[in-house]
């Protein structure tokens, strides 16, 4: 009886020491990465490495808690986008340790959360790849997405093998049998024709500033010398597309835009002057559309012509079937 | 009648035993009593007794507090930087240790310029010991994820030490908490203070950055990194917090890389694609003073920050860069 009182006191004096942290509200310096539970159809980046390279770092996972903990200040972005999970991992050269590579795999929930993100943060010598159907290279990076998937893979070296490396990789992510849609239905709506590729843009928020434009489309069009910003927005009805194309007009006349008419007679809709540049609303149907920021009218009038010309078009034959 | 068991246990002794275990149970009880702690564990915050970090800054020398350099090596750059405010003997003296904080907040290849370029924390430290005979020079931050990583990979763990520094990671008997006198923000919040015990100097280094959140990461928003805790709730008050970094914290001087500036989708980059070259550095012993003038590299004036304006007026500094009579030197390419 005596041995198991002394045991008995052992352990509690040995227990003291490992009390819950937590319960007791004691904040941790420093914080850890904890791994988050593995999704349905988590992807295994190693099996998708090319002859030569291998893991270079374990594979780290981080959810909308603990996202700040890898790319910090620019959590938010992908956090106001629908983020859901990150998966990254290095690779590395067997030969050489200075050729390694990050991949950044951002799981968005859906193909336009994932477009989102990508659009926004385009890079301007962007070289487009034919890997997906937004993909493209920049240096010592290649950018896509797939699926419900935006992706990142950052070279540490701009030698030749670890770009090739970096595109064998992105390849292989790009033909892995995805569950979801790949398509985002509004770019369809934009005209071919001036349509600089790879300029397509999806606000989520606050397009042009403008709290009540979200869920936004800008797309840019060279005519001649000049460029134009044409935008799209679908509502979910004409007296909504209505009610926000007059806010966002209403918005820009606070700012200082000044109402003039339109040079093109076939144009109707509202045609700002802001600070010598040109801003057109317009509705059609579900759809609020315009140009936004264009330095010559008549350019500025003629792709906003185009654009309702195109989304009537298209409507009519969306309703058709 | 007899009880069975009385001739083998005599009433003398059952006594004794008795006495005994009333013995044991009283010294139990005593011993409960005296070992009990009624009120339980302390959370570690309340515990903690608050610290506040010293003023490192030097008197200042009118004409002497800012330098803008231009030139496309950086250690020629800084060089001549320094040498223009009266090298770097006038802020490090013989036997000093010196902290340096440089941005070492992502696991990132130095070519992305999103953390501190590992040949200027080099430099710096190479000269606090070669001109400054400082006695130690330790660099630090609190690189949230993996900071070993995060050392290895930004290549200032390596470069800094060949220069004879010590990297001192940050673990939790590192941080203590502090309040900012005057502070929104800033209340009993942890702090990485461990390296700035025993210090007599410190010098941020940081390179010019787009930032998602504050439009511009700089030399204020580079004391970020001393941060402890869930650290992201700032996120939401980004131009307060910079502010009361900048007021927290009095460095001997800051040295701001705009040899090449992250013009787009910082802080983290991605590409060099991000990148500009604008060959300049900055070294002031005015960190908002810096900061104004960098915010130009990025295309940006200082009232696109609200956080500069604040910080003047929590007299961190000041954002007429122009007023400090900023020493103009240039390097040769």
């Amino acid at each position: 009886m005596l041995i198991l009182l002394v045991l008995a006191g052992a352990g509690i004096f040995f227990k003291q020491f490992q009390y819950d942290a937590e319960r007791l509200d004691i904040t941790l310096a420093v914080a850890q990465t904890s791994p988050q539970p593995d999704a349905d159809d988590q992807i295994n980046l190693v099996s998708l490495l090319p002859a030569g390279f291998a893991a270079m770092t374990q594979r780290e996972n981080f959810g909308r808690d603990n996202l700040y903990v890898k790319i910090n200040g620019k959590a938010d972005l992908y956090l106001q986008s629908g983020f859901v999970e990150l998966l990254c991992r290095r690779f590395v050269s067997d030969e050489d340790q200075k050729l390694w590579a990050e991949i950044f795999l951002y799981d968005m929930g859906s193909a336009r959360n994932a477009f989102a993100v990508y659009s926004t943060q385009r890079r301007a010598n962007a070289v487009q790849l034919p890997l997906t159907k937004f993909s493209y290279k920049a240096e010592s990076a290649v950018f896509f997405t797939t699926a419900k998937y935006y992706v990142e893979i950052i070279a540490a070296d701009e030698s030749e093998k670890l770009n090739d490396a970096v595109l064998t990789v992105a390849k292989n992510i790009a033909k892995l049998p995805q569950k979801h849609e790949d398509s985002i239905g509004e770019l369809k709506f934009f005209p071919e024709k001036g349509l600089i590729p790879g300029s397509f843009k999806l606000h989520l928020t606050s397009a042009f500033g403008f709290e009540g434009l979200d869920d936004t489309f800008s797309a840019k069009y060279r005519l001649g010398e000049e460029t134009v910003t044409a935008f799209l927005s679908k509502r979910h009805s004409l007296k909504e597309a209505n009610k926000v194309a007059d806010d966002y007009f209403q918005f820009m006349i606070d700012n200082g835009a000044v109402i003039t008419s339109a040079v093109n007679d076939k144009l109707a809709g509202k045609v700002l002057d802001f600070y010598d540049s040109t801003e057109i609303i317009l509705v059609s149907g579900n759809f609020i559309l315009g140009v936004h920021e264009a330095y010559d009218r008549l350019s500025a009038e003629k792709v906003a012509i185009m654009l309702k010309q195109k989304v009537t078009e298209v409507a009519a034959i969306d309703r058709a079937r | 009648m007899t009880e069975q068991g009385n001739e083998n246990f005599p009433r003398r002794a059952f006594l004794a035993r008795a006495a005994k275990a009333g013995a044991c149970v009283s010294g139990a009880c005593a011993a409960a009593y005296l070992l009990y702690d009624s009120k339980g564990p302390v959370p570690a915050s309340k515990k903690q007794q608050l610290v506040t970090l010293p003023d490192f800054s030097v008197p200042a020398e009118p004409g002497r507090s800012m330098c803008i350099a231009t030139g496309p090596d950086r250690k020629q750059t800084f060089n001549k930087a320094i040498d223009s405010l009266g090298g770097i003997e006038r802020f490090v003296k013989t036997g000093d240790t010196v902290l340096i904080k440089p941005n070492v907040a992502f696991a990132t290849p130095p070519m992305l310029g999103a953390t501190a370029n590992p040949q200027l924390v080099a430099q710096v430290a190479r000269l606090c010991y070669s001109r400054g005979n400082a006695k130690r020079v330790i660099v630090t931050d609190n690189s949230i994820n993996d900071p070993a990583s995060c050392f290895q990979l930004s290549g200032i763990g390596t470069a800094a030490r060949q220069a004879g520094a010590e990297i001192l990671l940050p673990k939790p008997t590192l941080f203590a908490h502090t309040t900012l006198s005057g502070g929104e923000l800033i209340r009993n919040w942890p702090i990485l203070y461990g390296p700035f015990e025993k210090v007599d100097k410190v010098i941020g280094i940081t390179p010019v950055k787009d930032h998602h959140r504050s439009g511009a990461s700089m030399t204020m928003k580079n004391w970020y990194g001393l941060l402890g805790g869930r650290r992201n709730i700032f996120h939401q008050n980004i131009n307060t917090i910079i502010a009361e970094l900048a007021m927290m914290v009095r460095p001997t001087f800051v040295v701001l890389d705009g040899t090449q500036v992250m013009m787009t989708n910082g802080p983290t980059g991605g590409s060099v694609s991000d990148l500009r070259r604008t060959n300049t550095i900055i070294v002031s012993t005015d960190q908002v003073a810096a900061d104004s003038f960098g915010a130009t590299l990025l295309d940006l004036t200082p009232s696109d920050l609200p956080y500069l304006r604040k910080a003047q007026a929590g007299g961190a500094g000041t954002t007429d860069y122009k007023s400090l009579k900023p020493v103009i030197a240039e390097v040769a390419g």
